[in-house]
């Protein structure tokens, strides 16, 4: 079984504050696990040290069996390349990007695809996926939020990562494209992905098997 | 990653680089700037060097006039530290005016002349060749390649006379080159050819007399051109002859005014085969030493010129020092600035790239496919931006090079040669690829210290 | 008044938080001060040289009139007399000149003698320039030539240091003349050469009318083709009036002159152009400083805005910090420009140019330095301007939801 598992984080920031302490979480492939909490309570710098875009200061993460602390900054990115995705708040697509571009940008630096014809059919495969066939040569900035989120959740299975990661995917978006991109994330679950979503709002309670609310660094249903 | 790929997300990139139109400004102006510069301060230099290394410029005249130049005394003058040479110049040595009667015809350059030669008068000199001078030729054959009464003719040849025109401007040159193989048929001005020469007066001193020799027709095959230009000897009305073609030439019309130069009797003639009043040229090794020659040899009591034999004027010399030296402080100038201003644009356009590096990072790019990126795309605008600098360039110096080819004769140094243009030109790409390439590579410590997370919460 | 408060306050926070990119585009600023106004100063005192000096050079402001043998000299009299009236002719004068062997120590060649240049600048190395009133007296050029023909050698003699002395000379006529030397002058203009000595033009005149008799007396004949130089107040006047003396009086031709000054032009052009290239891009350097240090800021221009700052007020702050470090910068790198003059420029072009016609000597010119601060200063206003301006379109929820 694919699992993410974050064993006894601790992260201390400038040596004065804790933003985790002593956190154990496991995601296991098909999970969808919400992490809830006030803003300031460490759900995001838990999300990033799950997905390796920062290290903690003690403790273990391992992804697949593999104990990622000893990888040097290289491996760690080819992790990220193989087992990951990530759909953030801001979305982060390049305006000067076509949808369907957007989508390949994780691909170009896989060696799986031979050639670009390769990655424009799975990018194409993707954006029917999330429903944006109709829009596939537009620009981001022709796009609702809603269409935006979709993109990027689109890219974040473009080199058919075990796990997506959530950083306030809703952040920006209207209850109803909220709706939206959580039944997104939900499919993605049921197609045996494990996703992680960090959210402040209860809506998600609809969608997720397992809900951990943080505070001051630590679960409160611990 | 393949090139492929970091050609498509670089693209992407560009874009939305915001300092885009900043760099590609500067890169173009700094390209523009290294190739205009650079061109015209060594052009104007090179002239003066070019003058400087020529022959008669090197060349101081001595004469017979304070002490007769016996064979001991051209020994020890020859001797004197940094004389090349002394070459007897007896008969070649002053300009002697001729009107072209008539040009044989045979291509279109030739007929052309005839047809002008019905209606305007015409003024050339011909010189013979003196010592070891060498006049190489652009086009045709060398005056050492070719038999006796060969001549080669300025490749900008203006064989007319022009009273009002004093500054030569804007003259209708012909194609020296297209009168290859044409033969020329000349005539001393007035039919006379003038000849200095030195006699020894009753006490004992030697003084210079002129003669006027008949002058009759003289057929000169064209055989080559010559590059003409104010800062080399000869302009665009010189025909240039050997040694032996002048020496034939000056018998003959010394033969053709009744002067028997082997009876000895007149003073032409004792002159001519006495080369003890015979005038000469002190070549020195280097211009730089003609002023140290001139002291030594007046110090031995000879009457020796201080000036030499070819000069270019004061203002170009003293220009070529202004645009050599202000220029190329000026160009530091823009170097210094254009390299600080490219360091800043680099520096800023990568701290707006910080969340893209970020978002790239987190998807599982590696430094060096980011470096790759970023270098790529750094490269992209500076080749593009060398095009419009090279483009600029170019169309500066077309249309400066035609004003100035209609433009008075002593203002062709400023005709930039396209060959120079392009060296220039290709010095400034190597050196605006390097400058940004360095400005890359100091970022690079900058890109691996990003944490994909910082950068994250940069959006 | 409250507002003002806050907004020096503003200014005060700005320029502590930004510390290392002011001082670089403090830096910025006197590097591109010192380049520009240096080398524009350069240029304009080197093209004002030329448009002062050279291109009105005496020689270049020069009309020929001459009058056939035979010409009575009642008439030539009258002639010139109604000449020197017409419009733009400030001088005329019958060039003469009178031939003088040295007979003495200290000069032993043979010499021109002639009258000051009319409408020159004759520069007096030491000693005084003759006074026309004055009777035996002479200038000696500063640096001479003197051809010993009894002992065969040219002995380079400083003329600086025949002032006080008397030299004697034997002209045409057989008479011999004295003159004492009062002031030695400057060759630095090529067109005057190191064989002629200036005496006043009423030694002139006596020396040449006894020299032309002695020649009618050995048979010359009198009334000789007489020339006459017509000096021109510009010299772009000379052509008209030389045909205006044609048409109306006698022929007349402009003068010839070893000068060119369009050569000198064409360089300064070359050298005007590459300033210009050299302002362009210090102009794209300002604009890349201050738009970065203006685009990092949108978030806070807009925080601003939230809190209820107008477009005057934001304009207000980041114009009046650009202005301060701008205005520092500029009087530091204008100070730098003297100190280069008084130290370096001035000694390099004095080797270069000195004692030509195109010598300078460079102070800061007070007309550059003000143009280039009015640019800066105008650049800064338009950038100022444009970044407050863009700050009014964004939408300030979704900007301070990322803050």
């Amino acid at each position: 079984m694919k699992t993410i598992e974050l064993k006894n984080i601790t992260k201390v920031y400038n040596n004065k504050v804790t933003a985790l302490d002593n956190v154990s979480l496991t995601l296991c492939e098909g999970e969808f696990v919400a992490v809830m909490g006030q803003s300031g309570s460490g759900k995001s710098t838990l999300l990033q040290i799950a997905g390796l875009l920062d290290n903690c200061t003690s403790g273990s993460v391992i992804i697949n069996g593999e104990d990622v602390s000893k990888l040097n900054t290289n491996q760690l990115a080819d992790v990220r390349k193989n087992s990951l995705g990530f759909v953030f708040q801001a979305f982060h697509l390049n305006p000067h990007l076509k949808v369907y571009e957007n989508i390949m940008v994780p691909m170009l630096i896989n060696d799986r695809f031979k050639n670009k014809a390769e990655m424009q059919s799975r990018a194409m495969e993707l954006v029917d996926k999330v429903g944006l066939t109709h829009r596939k040569e537009h620009y981001p900035s022709e796009l609702s939020g809603g269409e935006q989120q979709r993109v990027a959740i689109a890219r974040a299975l473009a080199n058919e990562p075990d796990f997506i990661l959530a950083d306030e995917p809703t952040g920006n978006l209207d209850s109803k494209n909220e709706q939206m991109i959580f039944e997104e994330l939900k499919k993605l679950s049921e197609m045996g992905k494990g996703v992680l979503v960090v959210c402040h709002n209860d809506a998600i309670l609809n969608f997720a098997e397992k809900v951990y609310n943080m505070k001051d660094g630590k679960f409160e249903n611990e | 990653m393949k090139f492929s790929n970091i050609r498509f997300l670089s693209k992407a990139n560009i874009k939305r680089n915001k300092y885009n139109v900043s760099i590609t400004v500067i890169v173009s102006l700094l390209v523009a700037a290294v190739s205009l510069i650079s061109s015209y301060a060594v052009a104007t230099v090179n002239a003066v060097n070019e003058y400087k290394a020529s022959y008669r410029a090197r060349s101081v005249t001595l004469n017979p006039f304070l002490k007769i130049l016996t064979d001991d005394a051209i020994k020890a003058i020859s001797n004197v530290e940094h004389v090349q040479s002394v070459e007897d110049v007896t008969g070649l040595d002053d300009k002697y005016p001729y009107n072209i009667l008539n040009i044989s015809g045979q291509n279109d350059g030739g007929k052309r002349l005839n047809k002008q030669l019905k209606t305007r008068d015409t003024y050339v000199t011909v010189e013979g060749l003196i010592g070891d001078e060498k006049k190489p030729v652009i086009a045709g054959k060398n005056l050492e390649e070719s038999p006796t009464f060969s001549c080669i003719i300025p490749n900008l040849f203006y064989p007319f006379e022009d009273e009002g025109n004093i500054g030569y401007e804007n003259l209708d040159y012909i194609d020296g080159t297209s009168l290859i193989g044409e033969t020329i048929t000349l005539k001393g001005d007035e039919g006379k050819i003038l000849l200095p020469y030195n006699i020894v007066i009753d006490d004992g001193e030697c003084t210079g007399y002129d003669a006027n020799l008949r002058s009759k027709e003289i057929k000169l095959k064209i055989v080559g051109a010559f590059n003409c230009s104010s800062n080399t000897y000869g302009s665009f009305h010189h025909l240039f002859v050997s040694r032996d073609t002048q020496l034939q030439i000056m018998e003959k019309a010394m033969k053709n005014t009744g002067i028997d130069l082997s009876s000895n009797e007149s003073d032409i003639s004792k002159w001519w085969n006495n080369t003890s009043l015979h005038n000469y040229y002190v070549v020195a090794d280097d211009y730089d030493n003609i002023t140290s020659i001139y002291n030594e040899v007046s110090e031995m009591g000879y009457d020796i010129s201080s000036f030499n034999n070819f000069s270019i004027k004061e203002s170009t010399k003293i220009m070529a020092d202004v645009l050599s030296t202000v220029g190329m402080f000026l160009l530091s100038a823009i170097f210094i600035l254009a390299v600080i201003l490219l360091l800043q644009s680099t520096n800023f356009s990568f701290n707006s790239q910080k969340s893209n590096i970020g978002l790239l990072k987190a998807i599982g790019y590696k430094n060096k496919y980011i470096f790759a990126c970023m270098l790529y795309e750094q490269l992209f605008l500076v080749i593009r931006a060398f095009l419009i600098g090279a483009a600029s360039s170019l169309v500066f110096v077309t249309v400066l090079n035609y004003i100035f080819s209609h433009k008075s004769y002593g203002e062709f140094i400023y005709i930039i040669d396209y060959s120079m243009l392009a060296a220039f030109l290709g010095i400034a790409l190597a050196l605006v690829t390097v400058i940004v390439a360095i400005c890359e590579i100091v970022l690079i410590s900058k890109i691996v210290k990003i944490q994909p997370r910082e950068a994250m919460s940069a959006a | 008044m409250k507002m003002n408060n806050s907004l020096h306050l503003i200014t005060r926070a700005s320029l502590r938080n930004n510390k290392f990119l002011s001082v670089l585009f403090c830096l910025f600023v006197v590097i591109s001060t010192v380049f520009i106004v240096a080398i524009a100063g350069i240029l304009l005192h080197m093209k004002n040289n030329i448009d002062t000096v050279l291109k009105q050079h005496v020689t270049l402001r020069q009309i020929v009139v001459e009058f056939d043998k035979g010409t009575t000299d009642d008439y030539i009299e009258d002639i010139v007399k109604k000449i020197k009236k017409v419009d733009h002719i400030t001088d005329a004068y019958e060039p003469i000149g009178v031939v003088g062997v040295q007979d003495g120590d200290i000069l032993k060649d043979s010499y021109q003698m002639d009258r000051v240049p009319v409408g020159g600048d004759l520069r007096i190395t030491s000693g005084r320039m003759i006074d026309e009133n004055e009777s035996g007296v002479a200038l000696v050029p500063d640096h001479i030539n003197d051809l010993d023909t009894k002992e065969n050698r040219i002995n380079d003699i400083d003329g600086n240091k025949l002032v006080g002395k008397t030299l004697k000379f034997v002209d045409d006529a057989n008479k011999t003349r004295k003159m004492k030397v009062v002031g030695a002058f400057s060759t630095f203009d090529p067109t005057i050469d190191n064989k002629t000595l200036f005496i006043p033009f009423a030694d002139l005149s006596k020396y040449k009318s006894e020299v032309d008799k002695m020649f009618v007396a050995d048979g010359a004949s009198p009334n000789g083709k007489r020339s006459f130089i017509l000096i021109v107040d510009r010299a772009e006047n000379v052509e008209t009036v030389a045909d205006y003396i044609t048409d109306n009086y006698i022929y007349s031709y402009v003068n010839y002159s070893s000068l060119n000054p369009n050569e000198y032009d064409t360089a300064i052009l070359m050298l005007m152009l590459s300033l210009v290239l050299l302002v362009a891009l210090s102009v794209v350097g300002f604009y890349v400083f201050l738009k970065n240090n203006i685009d990092r800021r949108t978030s806070e221009l807009a925080l601003y805005r939230s809190l209820g700052y107008k477009s005057k007020h934001l304009f207000r702050i980041i114009f009046s910090e650009h202005l301060i470090f701008a205005l520092a910068s500029f009087v530091l790198g204008v100070v730098v420009v003297a100190v280069l003059y008084a130290f370096v420029v001035n000694p390099f072009l004095d080797s270069l140019l000195g004692g030509t016609l195109m010598e300078i000597s460079l102070s800061v010119d007070p007309v550059v330095t003000v143009l280039v601060l009015a640019v800066l200063i105008l650049m800064m206003y338009l950038v100022c301007k444009r970044a407050v301006k863009r700050s009014e379109k964004i939408d300030l929820t979704v900007l301070l939801k990322n803050l």
